[in-house]
């Protein structure tokens, strides 16, 4: 047993070797790894500064909050809000925030003065459930944009200064996330810290322990509550400012929801509530165990996926619940308090013998009476910084090489070649004839072309603003490898979309049986983001680090939302993004960026033409749809071509996590009795709302509405479960039925039900189809792009935008195509068809529409 | 603003009271465990799909619906004993706050478990204990009032009325109402406390399988997260009613169901359907800032 005096030279000499500890970590992470573990880091500093605050409110004030995510969903919306609608430097928008949740914190705190335990609890999880509700509130539409939230919230604005750390070739922001989070965790630690050391957080513990008592003693309980509330919720703000900066996207999900509130607390559990260092401790602790977690449960083998082979999908969420529930029986104060057991059998610490109090259980190194480093030099610090960003962010927009000056080399005259029209099984590449690319700029031959099809390509996709131009024209040799992004954890999204990673994984390992590629091998690595946007810039960095060359079938809009800016600039191609948005189709912003589906815009044009079809002389709609990203995008798209004889009557919502009937919805859609229900619901949606709406006919004899259902519903397997209700639908497809045994032999399908079968997976074979389609159509554009000349990520982007081809799941007819900037969208062709409930099969409706192909 | 028909608003009160009767069901577990053991159980409505669960199993392996749920209740009861006693009373003695940690990593930890196992939804198809064809309902003055959605609230009310017979006339529920307002002196006039708190565990389990069962059959399935909104109304009509009174779970559980329900059809713009729950939200916050014992819980006086 050791023993030394606080203060003591001994004590200073502990004190600086943990101090040059810190720094070296702090030093070591981005100079020394790779970009995944940096933006792990900046995730985890977030998570940390939201996880201080609430640490704050509770540790030192005994307050609980299940609300904090409300006050990180504030800050998030204030930065998105200010950056995105009124073109503020981020730096700025972060103090705004916080002064708006400070607000809001000052003003729930007033029923915490009376409330303490379970009523507190109850109080806050109302906000916390409350906040995205009021996000999307139509009325608060022209504030929050709805549940679309932005999509352009000041990644952008971010420098990309050549900051301390490796750039390895890649994005710079990703470096200067990391300090930048670095220094605000810095600033909101010593604000803490002042707090806890001063005069007024020994009040706060004394208002925790005993607040009748406290308030004997003079202390102002009300006051001291209410401000500490304030702080604790500018700090959340903070984190949340953090969050919209890290990748631009702020939609009313994930830790905008309660799911970001249990979140917090975890954090502040693994690490030790009461502690200064304990949130530090939990979050890195969370965010590597979290990530480790997600990679283990997507692999085949290891420790992780032996033990759980019974478990569907990732068990990261399980075992990170046993273990909070584990750190209340063996570690009530976290992973912080066991190292302190374990230390003070070393050591002990003896305090100074001035008039100190005494026996304060904060768990805070006896607190000595004067003030330590107070909390104005914090913000001292935090105003350096905003100026900081301002200034780079004049700098960038007068510098040439900035993002938003990258443009693609698109000469006027592309747009006057004739649309190709060669088909087939391979691969064809369309060359249109007198389509010079006049642009000079290119200087790059990217992929040049062999002198025998003599004709120069017509789209170019521009590599001069790379962050590493080479990277983007290096020769792609011996293997290739595929990365993307998909739920395969976490709930109802993984259960939806799981099959599409196996159906992914099954072409990738067909096209290399087949040799599809000649000497060409084919990786694939599928991460796992649990379908939040907040999980996707970690998990592409991961693939690209593990050296992926190309991104292929992202699922989610916000998701690829989330990476699409890092993706453009560091030319990576984000291939056949899976999300219906007509986000994916701007070449001209995003040159690197496609998708795959028809976009709501065209298939709500088919279903309106139907609409006109089936009634000549006008219908009436009544529109229900998921009040979310999706479902509002494609509710607007369904109410802009509404025109014409078409009205809507009747509009009604569900949550997009609300998994119980919609029975009042369909009451009200009866009430209006429209012709036609347009549905567009999301996951258990789509079979709950059917029998509601066969519930409603029945109760309003006379009324036989026409049902069109979005097609992300219209699969066999979701249709079975609604019965008899959904007969007669209609929805549309371009891709076979191959849920249909009937089309087992069919070429084409008869390999991918046998590669299906041999997986021991048949009863995906109706919900992998789509990401054997993305494989096939990525090899098929790797293909095309070897043809033309050497391998490298812009010829595998050019081949892209000038793509022809029928997949062989795809209905007969169909075309896939697109055409740099003439044909944006790859899939525009659908076929109307009716779901006939006996055979539970889908039968055509007249003939495929092509109309819509650009 | 278009004022409902008669008809309308009659239509709109059978279906608020229909819904609010599957929050007052989940809404008396939660009293059920405050008024024992002065917690929140935010696992109450995991709990409930997790029996819902085993009731499927049951029913899935041919034993009639009903049975099942009887058998799946009894699991469910010897469930919530289990973790009151192994996981829940360690940590009560150490702090509030630690417990609440505690229910919230078994809400996660259900709710992980319920989608790793049962994975895709599509083959636990629920059937009804009540009839359920589009045409089994009954016409009143042009209203419809589904004959499914008549037996759950016929089920919440006898279950409540069976509760509070239970609290107010047998020897157990005095001891129950002894245990919640004073455990030592409780167990020196001879009350098992640990046989009263393990009750009151197994009791909300219990009443979690049977409003999970009802709600799987309106839902025509089970699935992972089916309880998670109609815990928020759940905790709110708790709230509303006062956490310690069954009668008053109850009412408010039918009431939030109704005024909400009246609130999004008769302000389908400024509240409508995606604004519901808000209502029952904001019914906690004031209840919380004005009345925080509710309209009919008893208000614990703290002495210094």
């Amino acid at each position: 047993m050791w023993k030394i005096r606080e203060s003591s030279p001994a004590h200073w000499v502990l004190r600086a070797l943990a101090a040059v500890a810190v720094v070296l970590v702090v030093l070591y992470i981005p100079t020394k790894t790779s970009t995944s573990t940096i933006s792990d880091f900046a995730y985890a500093f977030e998570l940390i500064i939201a996880a201080m605050s609430l640490n704050l409110l509770f540790g030192f004030a005994g307050q609980i909050s299940l609300g904090h995510s409300a006050f990180y969903g504030i800050g998030a919306y204030s930065t998105a809000i200010l950056v995105e609608d009124h073109g503020w430097a981020p730096g700025w928008t972060f103090y705004v925030g916080a002064v708006v949740a400070f607000a809001v914190g000052v003003l729930v705190s007033l029923p915490a003065l009376r409330l303490k335990g379970v009523y507190l609890a109850l109080v806050t999880l109302a906000l916390a459930v409350l906040f995205p509700l009021l996000v999307k509130w139509p009325k608060l539409e022209w504030l929050t944009n709805g549940p679309k939230g932005f999509t352009n919230g000041g990644y952008d604005a971010l420098p990309d200064w050549p900051f301390l750390g490796a750039l390895k070739g890649r994005d710079g922001r990703a470096v200067f996330g990391y300090w930048l989070a670095l220094v605000v965790l810095a600033v909101c630690y010593l604000v803490c810290r002042g707090i806890v050391r001063s005069r007024s957080g020994r009040s706060l513990i004394a208002v925790r322990d005993n607040p009748t008592a406290a308030a004997v003693m003079g202390v102002n309980v009300a006051a001291t509550k209410g401000i500490v509330f304030g702080v604790s919720a500018a700090m959340g703000a903070v984190a949340g400012s953090l969050g919209t900066a890290r990748s631009g996207v702020v939609v009313p999900e994930g830790n905008l929801t309660l799911v970001g509130s249990i979140l917090f607390v975890i954090i502040m559990v693994f690490g030790g509530a009461s502690t200064l260092w304990g949130p530090i401790v939990g979050g890195i602790a969370y965010v590597l165990l979290d990530s480790y977690l997600r990679d283990a449960g997507g692999k085949d083998d290891g420790l992780i996926p032996s033990v759980f082979g019974w478990f569907n999908g990732s068990p990261a969420s399980l075992i990170i619940a046993v273990l909070l529930i584990a750190f209340m029986f063996v570690a009530p104060f976290g992973i912080v308090g066991l190292v302190r057991r374990a230390f003070a059998r070393v050591v002990t610490l003896v305090p100074r013998p001035a008039g100190t109090a005494f026996g304060a259980a904060s768990g805070g190194a006896g607190l000595a009476g004067r003030r330590r480093v107070p909390a104005e030099a914090g913000l001292a610090v935090a105003a350096i910084l905003t100026i900081g960003m301002i200034v780079a962010q004049r700098s960038q927009d007068a510098s040439p090489s900035s993002a938003a000056g990258q443009s693609p080399s698109v000469d006027a005259t592309t747009t006057l070649g004739g649309a190709p029209t060669s088909v087939g099984e391979t691969a064809v590449t369309t060359v249109d004839e007198g389509s010079v690319p006049a642009d000079s700029a290119v200087d790059a031959p990217v992929s040049p072309v062999d002198s025998t099809v003599a004709t120069p390509v017509a789209w170019t996709v521009p590599t001069d603003n790379c962050v590493d131009p080479e990277a983007a024209n290096a020769p792609i040799e011996g293997t290739l490898k595929i990365g993307s992004v998909m739920p395969l954890s976490g709930g109802a999204p993984a259960i939806a979309f799981g099959p599409v990673a196996d159906g992914l994984r099954a072409y990738v390992d067909y096209a290399n049986a087949q040799g599809l590629l000649g000497d060409l091998k084919l990786e694939v690595e599928i991460a796992d983001d649990q379908y939040s946007k907040d999980l996707t810039p970690g998990a592409v960095n991961s693939l690209l680090d593990n050296g992926a060359h190309i991104m292929s079938g992202i699922i989610g809009s916000p998701n690829n939302a989330a990476v699409r800016t890092t993706l453009n600039e560091e030319c990576i191609p984000q291939l056949l993004s899976l999300s219906g948005s007509p986000e994916w189709g701007k070449p001209a912003e995003f040159p690197w960026t496609t998708g795959v589906l028809p976009p709501y815009t065209v298939e709500t044009k088919t279903y309106i033409k139907t609409i006109r079809e089936l009634m000549p002389d006008g219908a009436t709609v009544g529109l229900f749809y998921v009040n979310n990203e999706f479902g509002q995008v494609y509710a607007d798209a369904f109410k802009e071509s509404a025109t014409d004889g078409i009205s809507i009557v009747e509009t009604q919502t569900i949550e997009a996590t609300d998994e119980n009937p919609p029975t009042a919805q369909a009451t009200a859609l009866a009430a209006a009795r429209p012709d036609v229900i347009m549905g567009i619901p999301l996951g258990a949606g789509c079979y709950r709302f059917l029998p509601e709406i066969a519930n409603a006919k029945a109760a309003n004899p006379g009324w036989e509405p026409k049902i069109f259902l979005t097609n992300t519903c219209a699969s066999a397997l979701i249709l079975a479960l609604s019965g008899a209700s959904g007969d007669g639908l209609y929805t549309s497809a371009n891709l076979a039925d191959v849920g249909n045994p009937a089309l087992h032999g069919e070429p084409g399908i008869k390999e991918y039900v046998d590669a299906i079968t041999a997986a021991g997976k048949p009863d995906i074979i109706p919900s992998a189809q789509p990401g054997w389609t993305v494989g096939e159509l990525t090899v098929a554009i790797i293909k095309q792009a070897m043809a033309a000349g050497p391998l490298t990520r812009a010829s595998i982007m050019n081949a892209a935008r000038q793509f022809t081809y029928t997949p062989s799941l795809a209905r007969p007819d169909v075309v896939f195509k697109l055409d740099g900037e003439t044909d944006v969208f790859l899939a525009e062709s659908l076929q109307i068809v009716q779901w006939d409930f006996d055979t539970q099969t889908f039968t055509d409706v007249g003939p495929l529409i092509t109309e819509f192909e650009s | 603003m278009d004022l409902p028909s008669f008809s309308e608003l009659l239509q709109y009160i059978f279906d608020g009271l229909s819904v609010g009767a599957i929050y007052a069901l989940l809404a008396l577990g939660l009293v059920v465990v405050y008024r024992g053991t002065g917690h929140l159980n935010f696992a109450q409505g995991e709990m409930a799909t997790l029996c819902t669960y085993g009731v499927w199993e049951l029913h899935d392996r041919g034993l009639p619906l009903i049975l099942a749920l009887v058998i799946g209740a009894a699991i469910g009861f010897g469930l919530g004993a289990v973790i009151e006693t192994a996981l829940i009373r360690p940590v009560a003695k150490k702090s509030p706050f630690a417990v609440i940690i505690v229910t919230i990593g078994l809400f996660l930890g259900i709710n992980s478990l319920t989608n790793g196992v049962w994975g895709p939804p599509p083959e636990e198809a629920m059937p009804s204990l009540f009839p359920n064809k589009p045409d089994d309902f009954v016409s009143i003055v042009g209203a419809t009032w589904r004959y499914e959605r008549i037996g759950v609230l016929v089920v919440c009310l006898i279950l409540g009325a069976g509760l509070l017979q239970l609290f107010k006339r047998t020897r157990f529920g005095l001891a129950m109402r002894a245990v919640a307002s004073n455990p030592e002196s409780s167990r020196l006039v001879g009350i098992s406390t640990s046989h009263v708190l393990m009750a009151s565990w197994g009791i909300a389990a219990a009443l979690g399988a049977v409003s999970g069962t009802l709600v799987a059959g309106v839902n025509t399935s089970v699935t992972p997260g089916m309880m998670f909104s109609i815990f928020v109304y759940a905790s709110a009509a708790a709230t509303l009613g006062g956490l310690d009174s069954v009668g008053g779970a109850l009412i408010a559980g039918l009431s939030i169901g109704v005024v909400e329900n009246l609130a999004a059809n008769i302000f389908p713009d400024w509240i409508g359907q995606s604004m519901r729950l808000a209502v029952a939200l904001v019914i906690i916050l004031v209840v919380m800032l004005f009345k925080p014992s509710g309209l009919f819980g008893s208000s614990k006086v703290e002495r210094v």
